[in-house]
Parts: structure tokens; sequence; C-alpha cells
């Protein structure tokens, strides 16, 4: 019987010991301090409860339990019960025994659990254990609850996975749906698969589990689309960066180049830092630690000689490229003021005037023998793709090609590349928009470039989805 | 500001502004326009103007999060309802931090309160320009009438010349992107309104207004309203002044020219004428044009002509426009939202999430871990409302180790809790508290320890959260001379009444009991 007032779908998850069920909790409910994980005996003690939950609304309430370690035992001991109408009316008497406090005591937790008014079971199953008998009978333990039970196998990515025995034998059971998860490296969209197998299984409840992943995909999608306005923005501050040097002073020269190095780098940590934290992680995390792709790219460096090397070779030119940092053309006034979007009358006025201001600034400045540094568009190319990789990442795409995709030299990409350096080139001409030099003002227009190069990069990850 | 009588077409920011800043001068009109002014009680501020609150607390956290504790925690989970009602759940949610905010963060509250300056300048600059507009438009027609003869064609070109170029490149803007009306920005004119505002963030609040209109048509649309209603003021002030001069003046009308044959006005006055003439007022006859006779019928009908040229060609457009602008620009207000897929807004939501979320909760504890804050003893049946309700709570802080806590025995309806004293104990308690509001709670104290400026703090939210706070000042008789008065004396002054600041467990627990009714249970509160 189902209380009409219920809000959220509860679900048990259940396994043996170390199966991952703390992990895929973690997981799920995006909680990374929930619960504690140990490799040695006795992880989960208790049983917890923690939520998934969409803007503080819990839709799913799931109860971790520990693990059953002593299953043969257990089923043989539930013999003694067998007489009863119902299998389920066994279990209520074997928490009524004696080894229930005793022998029994952990693997009561979780039968008492499920006698509850629980909506479905996760069976947590490790791929990589061969299927012994005990698992077996934890089963049918479970079978006997009388509660819809959805096996979960994990560590399905794993070298030793035994993914192809694990299915004959949940096939043997009936268990037919079923889930492939890995819960320390989800791909991008199983969890997405997990809900739609609920829903399957848990008929009654479909509207609410689609309003879940619906509401999921819609924070998938805002993820995405915030990741990408941040690589936005981190190329046009890095683009519209301008700074001073006197022309003839190597050491000048040389301490502006520095300068400008410094403070792209720092930005594009900043990006990088808040890309992890859309994504909820933490550069501290054991887990990106242990990610190769994500810890790699975190720690290049942007300016290093071997990532020169390969952008001159992609960019065509000949000699590797020194510093990427060139001498900034300072545009004509005609190639900034009437660009498309620009309303006629008084911001036509407006904006020849202050062009002329720049055009007064360049001029002056060229008597006085200083010049404008700013950065090359081969280290534009190079941010774009250091963090586009990252995001990938991030998004689950762990698998992505090794050639980063910018640099990849097929035909689509070269265009998006050259459409993306020609969104930049409005931003070279207005030093005020980027956020490295003094004098930052935000405007609609640069508000409309950040959106623009969100939109062409995006395009650009959806084409080169391998998946 | 005497330069806008002689370039009537110039505060209108179009064409022939040949000054950078007139745009930027006209800065905080837009940007106090564009929030829609409704009336305002305290605590209930209209859409526009919490949103372009919220947008500005984002820039401000550009650097790191405010303290915003408090008001996270007097959000509340939306309470659910048909899916497609909750598309904006997530605004609301920004917005009730916003205005959590504004009553407790003094940051927040200054910058409220400049934002309200900002409004109310942009008013009185509003209301200085409608003036000038005015003052304007009489000035015209006067000066187009100042001596007997009027030479129709300047007067013509006079009163209506400037208006309509500029109501050409206002269409041509509408055409093309009406966008991009960007604020340009340059350095005196940031000095000036600093001296003039004095406001520490209004750059801030001019870099949040661009972002909140960024993607949308309202700049324009403002712009527009603007325009067309400065405009209309002027022209009815110059068909005011006409028909006020024609009444009492008289005047001879006549055209000159040097190099333009009679026919070119003839042509001139029956174009037009041609609009007036549809509503019955028939331009002076070419013969009249030609021989420019001065008798009573013609000069009547040449006054006609005017006046109706003005009202039909100038007034009656205008005032449409403005109509039209206004209908656009109130419903692009009403679209207004805030654009949430921002990393900002995507990172506040998380941690809006992670407040709002029940707690994990441990259910069912292993045997040795029986006394922790967040156990409960029992499966609770139903497993889905975790909000147990007590009719009171006791709570120790920061006692001594010689103290037994929790109580030995308590009455029923009354839960101990363990003595607090880690941060994270400090949170799960308030969150607690904030949850199920009690309506009466004691906080056990130990006289003998020092209050300081965090204890107190800690009190206040606390009592926040709970309908009445009571206080168990446990050892005054051992503690230090004057502590134990220090400490009744700094809680009467936060708004404890001495009755319930107690020295002994029973007086406690009896004022727990005293409660009158039960507090309801939050279960039945959202019974549906």
């Amino acid at each position: 019987m189902k209380n009409e007032t219920k809000e959220a779908i509860t679900i048990a998850v259940v396994g043996h010991t170390n199966a991952g069920k703390t992990s895929l909790l973690r997981t799920l409910s995006r909680d990374k301090s929930f619960g504690h994980v140990s490799g040695r005996h006795g992880g989960t003690r208790h049983v917890e409860a923690t939520s998934v939950s969409i803007n503080g609304r819990p839709y799913l309430r799931l109860f971790d339990t520990p693990g059953f370690e002593d299953s043969i035992a257990l089923q043989a001991y539930l013999q003694q019960f067998n007489g009863l109408e119902s299998r389920r009316a066994a279990l209520g008497a074997f928490l009524k025994s004696p080894e229930a406090e005793g022998r029994f005591e952990q693997e009561a937790k979780i039968l008492r659990l499920l006698l509850e008014d629980i909506d479905a079971v996760f069976y947590v199953i490790d791929t990589t254990e061969t299927p012994h008998a005990k698992f077996r009978c934890e089963l049918d333990v479970l079978a006997a609850s009388s509660r819809p039970v959805m096996p979960i196998l994990n560590f399905v990515r794993h070298a030793e996975s035994r993914i192809a025995e694990w299915r004959t034998v949940l096939a043997d059971r009936g268990l037919h749906v079923q889930v492939a998860f890995d819960a320390v490296a989800p791909a991008a969209g199983s969890e997405r698969v997990l809900y739609e197998q609920l829903s399957a299984l848990l008929g009654s409840q479909r509207a609410e589990l689609g309003e879940l992943m619906a509401a999921l995909a819609r924070e998938a999608e805002a993820r995405r689309h915030a990741g990408l306005r941040s690589i936005g923005e981190l190329l046009v501050d890095a683009t519209a960066y301008r700074t001073l040097a006197t022309r003839g002073s190597p050491e000048e020269l040389e301490q502006a180049v520095g300068r400008l190095q410094t403070k792209v780098r720092a930005r594009e940590r900043e990006c990088a830092d808040t890309l992890l934290a859309i994504y909820r992680f933490d550069r501290d995390d054991l887990e990106l630690s242990e990610s190769p792709v994500l810890s790699g790219r975190l720690e290049d460096d942007l300016f290093n000689p071997e990532a020169l090397k390969q952008v001159a070779q992609r960019l065509g030119k000949g000699a590797a490229i020194g510093a990427l940092v060139g001498l900034a053309a300072d545009l004509a006034v005609a190639g900034v003021s009437l660009g498309a979007g620009v309303v006629v009358g008084g911001a036509v006025g407006g904006m020849v005037v202050s062009s002329w201001q720049k055009a007064l600034r360049w001029s002056r400045e060229k008597l006085n023998g200083r010049v404008d540094l700013s950065i090359e568009d081969g280290a534009l190319v190079l941010l774009l793709s250091r963090q586009m990789q990252l995001l990938f990442a991030l998004q689950g795409r762990a698998h992505a090609a090794t050639t980063p995709l910018i640099l990849d030299p097929s035909k689509g990409n070269s265009k998006a590349l050259s459409t993306h350096l020609r969104l930049l080139r409005t931003a070279r001409a207005h030093a005020e928009w980027s956020r490295l030099g003094d004098g930052f003002a935000d405007d609609a227009q640069r508000i409309e470039l950040i959106e623009a190069i969100a939109e062409s990069i995006k395009s650009v990850a959806d084409r080169s989805v391998c998946e | 500001m005497a330069k806008y009588q002689g370039h009537p077409g110039v505060h209108k920011g179009t064409r022939r502004s040949d000054h950078p800043g007139i745009i930027s001068r006209l800065e905080p009109i837009f940007a106090s326009v564009l929030v829609q002014n409704t009336t305002m009680a305290d605590s209930e501020r209209s859409l526009p103007f919490q949103l372009w609150l919220a947008e500005a607390i984002s820039h401000l956290e550009r650097d790191g999060w405010l303290d915003d504790s408090v008001a996270l925690r007097g959000l509340t989970a939306s309470s659910g309802g048909p899916f497609t009602t909750r598309r904006d759940e997530r605004q609301v949610l920004v917005l009730g931090r916003t205005n959590g905010l504004n009553k407790v963060n003094p940051i927040v509250r200054e910058l409220a309160n400049e934002l309200e300056a900002f409004r109310a300048t942009g008013k009185l600059l509003a209301i200085a320009l409608a003036v000038f507009a005015i003052l304007g438009g009489a000035a015209t027609a006067a000066a187009v009438l100042s001596n007997g003869t009027v030479n129709v064609v300047l007067a013509w070109s006079a009163l209506l010349g400037v208006h309509l170029m500029t109501l050409v490149a206002w269409c041509l803007g509408l055409a093309f992107a009406g966008q991009h009306l960007g604020f340009t920005r340059s350095g005196w004119w940031s000095f000036v309104t600093q001296k003039l505002l004095g406001s520490k963030h209004r750059l801030l609040l001019v870099q949040a207004m661009t972002t909140l209109v960024a993607r949308t048509r309202l700049v324009f649309w403002t712009y527009s309203l603007a325009s067309h209603a400065l405009w209309s003021l002027f022209l009815f002030s110059a068909v005011v002044t006409l028909t006020y001069l024609f009444a009492l003046h008289e005047y001879r009308f006549t055209w000159e020219t040097t190099i333009l044959p009679p026919t070119f006005f003839v042509q001139f006055v029956d174009t037009l004428g041609w609009l007036p003439s549809q509503f019955g007022i028939p331009p002076p006859t070419p013969d009249a044009v030609t021989r420019l006779t001065n008798d009573e019928a013609t000069r009547q009908a040449w006054a006609a002509w005017i006046l109706s040229g003005v009202v039909a060609y100038g007034l009656l457009p205008r005032v449409l426009l403005t109509a039209l602008s206004h209908m656009k620009r109130a419903r692009h207000t009403r679209s207004l939202a805030l654009d949430l897929e921002q990393p900002h807004y995507v990172r506040l939501l998380q941690r809006i999430d992670a407040q709002l979320k029940p707690d994990t909760q441990i259910v069912d504890p292993a045997p040795d871990h029986a006394q922790d804050l967040s156990v409960m003893q029992t499966l609770p049946s139903g497993l889905r409302d975790h909000r147990t309700s007590v009719s009171g709570l006791i709570v120790g802080f920061e006692l001594h180790d010689d103290v037994a806590w929790p109580p030995a025995e308590l009455p029923t309806g009354v839960l101990a809790e363990a003595n607090l004293s880690s941060l994270a104990e400090r949170e799960a308690l308030l969150r607690r508290v904030a949850r199920t509001q009690p309506e009466r709670l004691v906080v056990a104290c130990d006289a003998r320890s020092g209050l300081d400026r965090g204890t107190l703090h800690y009190l206040d939210e606390v009592a926040r959260h709970s309908g009445a706070l009571g206080i168990l000042l446990l050892n005054q008789a051992t503690a230090r001379a004057g502590r134990a008065d220090n400490w009744k004396e700094e809680l009467i002054d936060r708004g404890i009444p001495a009755a319930a600041i107690f020295a002994e467990l029973a007086g406690a627990l009896e004022w727990l009991e005293a409660v009158a009714t039960p507090a309801p249970s939050p279960a039945s509160q959202h019974e549906k």
C-alpha cells in the first residue's frame, strides 16, 4: 500500500561488501562526502540515507547498506523459517530470531530495511568477481523480500570485468532489467540509462522518474553551457589584453612578454578551476589525480616548447614560434566601427570618436617608440584546445581521441578553427574587454561575442563526438 | 545642460552626437528607467529590482561568495506541483537568496540602497529632461513666430525638421538590430558621476544592468520610449504655444526664394497638407499660395495648415510610438529573467541544492555509534518524513566536561541534543532547527565560560528559527565574579526576557512544557 503523500521514491542499495555501493551513491547524489569507502574489511557499517535532489527537492531517497558478508550461512539459517505462508514472512521471522542480533547483525540491518516500504532495490555487483554461490544466495534472499530488484553491474570498464558471466547468472534468475555502470568513471549518459531502466522496472513511478531525468538533462545542459561560456570568456580576456613595451629595449620587451604570459596562465588556471567547480570537482580531489586525462590538462604549461611546435605545424608556420606573443596590429577604425550589429545614429558617432581616440593613442605611442604586445593566434588555439579537452573529460567522455581535437587537421576542424579566430578578431580591437588589464568595461557586444564563441565551440564539440 | 536647448535632437541620442559622452551621459537614465517603478513596500520589491540586485550580487561575488548562511537557511525548496510550472523554480530560489541577503547582509543592503538612489536620480533626470523638452517646444514655437511675418517653409522645418530626421533614424535602428545600443564609457563621465552620485558601486550596478539586459531588446525600447515621450512633450508644448500665439497675434504668412520656382511652394503646401485634409482641414488654396493674399480666410488657412501639420506629422506619430514603445517595453520587462546558465549561477544553484536537500542521516546505526547527533534510534516507519515533531528541544552548548549531559530524566516530548561545540555540530543543529521550527528551544550554557561574539551570533541565528529561545545558565554560583551577571546582561540586551534565563534544569523544562499547543508536525503542514 503506497502512502498518498509520499514525496520521494525510496531505493535500497545492497550488494556484497566492497561492491561499490557507497561510490555509486556518491556519484548519484553528487555528494562527495557521503559515507566512507575503505578497502579494508568493513566499509559501511550503518544504514545511511541520502537523496537525489533537484533544486533541493528530493526525488529519490537512497539507502546505503552494509554489505552482505555471510550469505551462504544466512541462507542456511533461513531454512528453519521455511514453513511460513510467504518468503517475506520468513524474513520477518528471521529478524526476530536471536542470530539477527548476533552473527547476522549486519545482514539483519539490510533485511530490516527491505521489509520497510521500499520501492526498489539496487543490487550492486562487482563484475571483476567470479559469480560464486554466495552471490546467488544474496540474489535469492533479495527475491524473498518481494521487492523489485535491479542489478547494477559495476566496474564494467575494468580490464578483468566478467560481465558476460554475470549476465548469464542474472538471466537465469529472470533479472533482465539491469544497468552496466562504472561508479568511479561513469560514461556520459550512463546515469540517464540507469533511471530509464529503473523507470521500466517501476511502472507506477514513471512520471516522477521522467521528471527527474528531464531535470537532470536540463542541469547537464546548463553545466555545459556555463562551461562553454567560461571558455569563451577566457578567450576574450586573453585576446583583448594588451601590454606596452618600449621598442628597442630588449629587457623591457622580455619583461612585458613575461607579464603577459603570467597573466594568461593565471587566467587559464582560473577558467580551469571554474570548469572543475561547475562539475563539482576540486583540485585536491582524489579522483582527479587518478584520472590521467584530467590531471594532465591541469598541470601542463600553456607556453611550453612542445605545444608551440605542434601549433606551428598546425598553423602552417615553418619555424617554431617564439613566445606566442606578437605585436598587436591595432586595427583601423573601419574594421571596428562598421561591423555587424551597430545601430545607426549616435552609437556610430560614439564609436567613431572612440576609435579616433584609439587611433590617436596608437600614433602617440608610435611616436614614443612604444609597442603593444598581445597574444598570438597560436596561443589562442592552444588555450581553446586545452580547455575543450578538460571540458570533454569532465563531461565523462574520458575516451576522447588522443590528439587534441582542435589540432586535428581534418577539414571540418580547420573551418571551425578559422571561425573561432575570426570571431576573436573583434576582441583584439577592444582592450577594455579584458579583465586582465585595467579599465575593464563590460558591454552588450562583449557578452554577445562570448555567446557566439560558446555556440561555435559547441558545434565543434557536437560534431566530433565519437560515441 | 544648456546644450540641450540648442540641439533638441541630441538628447535623443541619435545621429548628431558630436561628443562621445552624450550617450554615456544617458546611462543613469537608461539604467534606472529600465527598472519599472511600482509601489514598494519594505520587503516587497518589484521583480526587475530583484533581478538587478541579484545580478549585482553575482558580479560582486566574482571573487568569492558572500556570507550567506543565514539567507540560505531561510530558503525552502518548492513544494512541488505540475512540472511545467516548476520551470523557473531555480530563479525563485536565487531571488529568495537575494532577498534574504538584502535583509541581513550590510554590503547587500548598501547595494540595494544605491540601486534606489540610482533610480531616484534617474527619475529626477527624466523629469528634468521632460521640463527641458516642454520649454524647448515652447521656445521653438515662440522663435518661429517671433516676428509678425512667418516664413512658412522655415517654420515647418524648424518645428518638424529635426523630429522627422530623428524619426527616420529610429526607424532604421528598429530595422537593423536595435540590440547593440551599448553603454560606452569614457573616463571623464565616470569621474563626473562619481562626484555626482558618490556611489561606490556605481560601475558594478551599471555592469549588472548590462549583463541583465544584454540579450534582450529592452535597451532599445527603453531608449525609444524616452525619445518618443520627450519628443511628444516637445511637440505638444509647441502646439499649445502656437495655438496661444495664433489666437492673440496677427501674423502674415509668406514664402521667399532666390532660386526655387513658385510651383515648388504650391507643391510643398499641397503635399504636406494632404494628411490634415483627410481630417477635414484643407490647406490654403494654390491661388492663395501663389499670390500670397493676406485676407483673413487665408491667414486662418495658413495657421490651420501649420498647426495641423505639426499635429499630424509630429505629435500624432510620436504619441502613437510612445504608446507602442511603452507596450513593448512592458512586455520585455515582464519576460526579463536571470540567465542561469552562467558559471556563477550554476555553482550557486549547486550550493543551494546542497543546503536544501535533506541531510544524510544515519538510520539504524552500528552498535557502537549510538550517541551521534544525527542518529535516529530506530528506523522510522514510512521512512520518508524524517522531521519528527517535538514540542521542546534542549541543547547543550560548549558545556564543560563535568556537566552531565544529556540530562538523565526528560519529560516526554522534550528531546535533548548532545553537547555542541564543533562547526559541523553547530551547522547540523541550525539545519535541524530551521526544518522543525520548534516553538520553544532552550540552550544550556555554562556560566563559567566567557561570553564571546561568536556565541552571541550563534544564539541569534538559533533564535531566528525558533518561536522563543530560553537559556539555561548552569553553574552560576561557581562562576567567576561578574561572569554570570555579564551573561545575563548581554542576553537581556539581545532581547531574551529575564524570565527565560534559568539557573536550574527544572525551571527550563517547566518552561519548555508550558507550550500551549504542541507544534504541528511538519508532515501535516505539507498536506495538499
